[in-house]
């Protein structure tokens, strides 16, 4: 007892404190990405002639797109929290089995494959959600009960059939190499050449400006529709917040997280039919790594790694940042080692100054 | 007292300590003294001051003015580290101790006995095994400190203390863990540390323990000393009275109000070995308090009541009908409000604004049967409950991780009423707020059974449920073990039905 009336004075002490910081913060919080967004974006346009042109930026936008739609589901599941290392492998799947089913022999119709593909995604997001929140079946452990087991079989059984949880990174990293073994499996490791109207998601433009980009920025608006005005992402920032408050609130975090999961996975099918689309093909080698590539943008656009904190606009901001950096480095003509180091190193500045920033 | 030349019998003299922290004065000018060889037990209530004290005495906090001489000599401890270099050691009601390591390396943590550059675990059990000796406990040195029970855990911190050559030892509330056996042990202990010559500073909450121990006794209320005397001299009434300073009228201003119909009534609810046959009612505008030791599974109750964890045996009735309760939203729908006692980890999101964590509890309340949120409705509602309760917050987008013990509070309360509960149950509602914000919850609640809710009380203060209470519940083992009316209880009769009825009729 005496111990809590002692926290509240340190607690008392620490919010004064971070009172005055955090009136500071809320200005910095929306400044530093946006702030480094435009900083690099005046740098580039002084330094490096061809950056500024009209055909470079449209370009990098475009390259920006397929992250940033990765970026967007990851967005939801970083703020729970949790993480998905899978989208990149998820995106490979669906472009082979969208463009497979839209090619030669089957010719369906590539919007239909399309959506197919996406909804697999969504469907396989939302099974290894179940497997995030654990696996529970009274049915099963009353038929294991009544069964005529050994004694010693039963109980081990019983307690495999228990819900257990397993953390996202975990149950994420296996689906990333079964969801790539599978693509693989079923590509026999060949692209498939896509048909020719499929070519206008990712290809084409209206006006100046290329479908891709238009479609990446209303899944944002989406997006941001969905955290800011729904039940289900004001439960999002619950349960990234604190897990018991959530429950404690009577908001359902099982089906939340299930969700979240569900819709990574039908964001990074849609990143994976825009990627197709701009290939003109499903490969199956294609989004190794990007799930990297989604988490950097969600942290770079001021998320918290731990969950309850950040938003969708930053996520946006963070996939520019990448895209604009990878374009620069590309236009300087630094070699492909160098942009590793670069991108690494643009994480980690960003992170810190972020971490920084928050004391 | 500064300059008197008897600094042989006093080892430890603390003179016109003070230390503010920002809006509150923690300790005003408070001096505290300890003589070789005695216990000298401190008492205050929740914010009183105490923990202040004893973390400026052990090195944690650095006072703003203020003298500290140890056997005479002016020190300045400025670190923990410090502290336990010149003797003093604090064994902490969550016990220091790393689990998973054995207790000999617990007892030399950061000190290991080394020979030709390795640990000398030989001399390292032995030298633990002596010093357990020396506090007649045996335990196996070898096994690791999450094998064994609190008491015994608390003997390692104190054989740990007498290792580092500690001569005095500060013990914050060592019996709100153990039971009445562990407690003898205890004493016995603290018996042979004074014979070793060593002296402690005791906190405790338990009065009634203050004649068995203690030799002094100092009692600090809002920061202020209000006295030293020696425990021989003082009444358990003296006592209180020291503590509380007012009459308990002005600090409990508990209205009475007409008792209603009934609201909740529960019939032999249990789970496992926590809780089992509970049975009570609640009538709208009464306030229950449910009174008990650590332990003794009222949480439990409250929590199979709200559906946290889902009751295997017994019945709940709301209004008359028998209703289901297997998780928390079945709880809210209800109408059932549960303000936890652990408000930062159980009951608010401290990213969360004040206006989000009003209405949390409140989606299928306030926007049923839509997934969408109604923004500006929901700021209405938010606006309206925060005003209500009166949580000061510079605005409703301030996140409530700002706010004060005593606004956090208004603000789970706020989020209850929110989702239009008619049954509150607070556990604990005070802890860790300061006076006047007390009050103010006392008030609250007032307010709540005026308007017809039924208020359950979880309190481990006496003061608190007999000044604040209509009916008084005692809970013991997982049960209820008696009932009394406020105006026939004190605080005597209620420790000993929260024991179990030892003493009644001489039986355990």
């Amino acid at each position: 007892m005496a111990q809590s009336s002692l926290q509240v004075k340190e607690a008392e002490l620490e919010a004064e404190a971070r009172l005055r910081a955090a009136r500071r913060r809320m200005w910095l919080d929306r400044l530093t990405s946006l702030g480094a967004l435009i900083a690099i974006v005046v740098i580039a346009t002084i330094l490096i002639g061809p950056f500024s042109t009209p055909r470079n930026l449209i370009n990098v936008l475009r390259q920006a797109s397929v992250n940033a739609l990765l970026a967007s589901g990851m967005t939801f599941v970083i703020l729970t929290g949790g993480i998905d290392l899978s989208v990149g492998s998820q995106m490979a799947l669906v472009g082979v089995i969208s463009v497979g089913l839209m090619s030669e022999p089957s010719n369906w119709n590539p919007w239909l494959a399309s959506v197919l593909g996406i909804v697999l995604t969504a469907v396989i997001g939302a099974f290894m959600g179940f497997w995030i929140i654990g696996w529970k079946s009274p049915k099963l452990e009353r038929a294991i009960m009544q069964s005529r087991m050994p004694l010693g079989l039963k109980s081990v059984l019983s307690k495999i059939t228990q819900k257990t949880e397993v953390p996202p990174f975990i149950v994420t990293l296996a689906g990333m190499l079964i969801i790539r073994g599978i693509g693989l499996w079923i590509s026999e490791g060949q692209p498939r050449l896509a048909p020719k109207e499929f070519g206008w998601l990712g290809q084409e433009s209206i006006g100046p400006i290329p479908v891709p980009v238009i479609a990446t920025f209303l899944v944002y608006i989406i997006c941001y529709f969905i955290l800011s005005r729904t039940k289900f992402g004001r439960s999002v920032y619950a349960v990234g917040g604190n897990k018991e408050v959530a429950r404690l609130s009577g908001i359902n975090i099982n089906s939340v997280l299930v969700r979240v999961y569900g819709l990574c996975g039908l964001l990074a099918g849609l990143a994976g039919i825009v990627l197709a689309s701009r290939m003109g093909s499903g490969q199956v080698n294609v989004g190794n790594g990007d799930e990297l590539n989604a988490i950097a943008a969600v942290i770079i656009g001021g998320t918290s790694f731990s969950g309850g904190e950040g938003g969708i606009w930053g996520t946006l901001i963070g996939a520019l940042i990448i895209a604009i950096i990878l374009n620069i480095l590309n236009l300087l003509g630094v070699p492909s080692y160098g942009q590793y180091i670069a991108r690494g190193l643009v994480i980690l500045v960003a992170v810190y100054l972020d971490s920084s920033i928050r004391r | 007292m500064s300059g008197n030349g008897n600094d042989n019998e006093y080892v430890l003299r603390m003179e016109k300590i003070d230390k503010r922290f920002p809006g509150v004065h923690a300790l005003n000018q408070v001096d505290f003294d300890l003589k070789r060889g005695e216990v000298h037990v401190l008492l205050g209530e929740n914010g009183a001051g105490k923990s202040t004290l004893i973390k400026i005495l052990s090195g944690a906090y650095q006072p703003n003015s203020g003298e500290i001489y140890l056997n005479g000599n002016k020190v300045e401890i400025t670190s923990p580290h410090d502290g336990q270099m010149m003797g003093i050691s604090v064994v902490y009601q969550e016990l220091n101790l790393v689990p998973m390591l054995s207790v000999a390396e617990n007892m030399f943590l950061g000190r290991y006995p080394m020979k030709n550059g390795m640990v000398d675990w030989a001399r390292m059990y032995r030298e633990a095994e002596e010093l357990l000796e020396e506090m007649n406990a045996h335990l196996d040195v070898r096994l690791p400190v999450r094998d064994f029970g609190v008491a015994q855990q608390q003997m390692v911190e104190i054989s740990k203390s007498l290792g580092l050559n500690a001569n005095i030892i500060v013990m914050d509330e060592p019996t709100a863990a153990l039971t009445e056996r562990e407690i003898e042990e205890l004493f016995k202990a603290i018996h042979t540390l004074k014979a070793k010559g060593v002296s402690i500073i005791y906190i405790s909450h338990r009065l009634e323990e203050v004649p068995i121990i203690g030799d002094r006794v100092t009692v600090l209320r809002d920061g202020e000393l209000v006295g030293t005397r020696e425990v021989k001299d003082v009444t358990l009434d003296d006592m209180i009275r020291m503590m509380i300073g007012r009459n308990l009228t002005e600090k409990f201003p508990k209205e009475h109000i007409e008792r209603g119909e009934e609201l909740l009534r529960v019939e032999r609810l249990g789970r496992g070995k926590d809780v089992h046959d509970v049975s009570f009612t609640l009538h709208k505008g009464e306030i229950l308090g449910i009174a008990g030791l650590v332990g003794a599974g009222r949480t439990e109750t409250a929590r199979l009541l709200f559906g946290a964890d889902e009751h295997d045996t017994g019945k709940i009735f709301l209004e008359g009908e028998e209703v289901q309760i297997s998780k928390p939203s079945d709880a809210i729908k209800l109408g059932i409000g549960f303000l936890t006692e652990d408000r930062k980890g159980q009951g608010l999101i401290l990213a969360l604004s004040v206006a989000h964590n009003t209405t949390l509890a409140s989606f299928e309340a306030l926007f049923p049967n839509s997934p969408l949120l109604n923004l500006k409705h929901e700021r209405e509602q938010a606006d309206y409950y925060v005003k209500a309760m009166r949580v000061r917050t510079p605005s409703l987008d301030h996140r409530v991780e700002f706010l004060s013990g005593g606004n956090q509070q208004k603000t789970v309360v706020a989020k209850w009423l929110c989702s239009q509960s008619r049954v509150l149950i607070f556990d604990e509602p005070t802890r860790g707020i300061d006076v006047g914000a007390k009050v103010e919850v006392y008030q609250l609640m007032n307010e709540l059974v005026k308007e017809g809710a039924g208020v359950i009380m979880i309190s481990s203060e006496m003061p608190e449920v007999m000044g604040m209470s209509d009916r008084i519940l005692v809970m013991h083992d997982g049960t209820i073990s008696g009932e009394i009316m406020p105006e026939e209880a004190t605080e005597e009769k209620i420790l000993r039905l929260a024991m179990g009825g030892i003493g009644e009729n001489g039986t355990e």
